[in-house]
């Protein structure tokens, strides 16, 4: 990660800018919401124990210590995805997520309170994502 | 209903927050997977490259690409590690891929 840093940093001049953006090291959030009512399920967890997020933020606290980056701004924000239906959740998963892992009692809750006659209902996960703007350092 | 992904937009009001305007800037975007953040700004952009080395990301991108940017965005199915490009960029985004 660090070495990526670096190699960015060579295609910028120091007028120029990287926006890094990357998920938190905080377990999403997995809900079902009924009408107005939410129910907080428990959370997504994800094989590795999210390793690779906190990587992310020593790489970037590491090329920032070393004066080859300074940081101008950042920020954070909600990143959330819906579906009303379990299986559809799991399929995006598999597809783009692919070390995250439903608990199976989170299937199963999620499962009943979808299955109910609620209309208005939705599966909801809320990962917290990071973001902030570098500017590349050269010595003078 | 199908998988919807941050219909808030909390994420494309986050990026322009950061970067302020887009406009006339060179970008690469590496990590731009199936194009969803890239067609959001590139509208604003002067050029876009969006690198990606998943084959089937990216090929989802190219097939989702908007007439109206397919002369502004290039996509490349590389990893950055091989990038080289003699192309100056205003701004590099890595789009969840550090």
């Amino acid at each position: 990660m660090v070495h990526a840093l670096e190699q960015i940093r060579r295609l910028l001049k120091p007028s120029e800018r990287l926006i890094d953006i990357h998920p938190m090291d905080r377990p999403p959030p997995v809900a079902v919401r009924l009408g107005p009512h939410t129910h907080r399920l428990g959370y997504l967890r994800e094989t590795d124990d999210s390793i690779e997020y906190r990587q992310a933020d020593a790489a970037v606290a590491q090329v920032v210590r070393e004066g080859l980056f300074a940081v101008e701004h950042t920020g954070e924000f909600p990143f959330r995805i819906y579906t009303d239906a379990v299986a559809e959740l799991q399929a995006y998963l598999a597809e783009e997520w692919k070390d995250a892992v439903l608990e199976d009692a989170v299937v199963q809750r999620a499962a009943e309170l979808l299955g109910g006659p609620e209309r208005d209902k939705e599966l909801i996960v809320q990962d917290h994502i990071h973001i902030a703007r570098l500017q590349p350092v050269f010595a003078s | 209903m199908p998988i919807r992904l941050d219909p808030e937009e909390f994420e494309i009001k986050a990026l322009f927050e950061a970067v302020g305007a887009f406009a006339g800037q060179h970008v690469l975007e590496v990590g731009c997977g199936d194009g969803r953040l890239t067609w959001r700004y590139a509208d604003e952009a002067a050029r876009v490259i969006a690198i990606d080395p998943d084959p089937a990301r990216l090929a989802r991108a190219v097939a989702a690409c908007p007439p109206r940017l397919r002369n502004r965005v290039e996509f490349r199915l590389e990893p950055l590690q091989s990038f080289t490009s003699g192309a100056g960029f205003d701004l590099v985004i890595l789009a969840w891929s550090l």
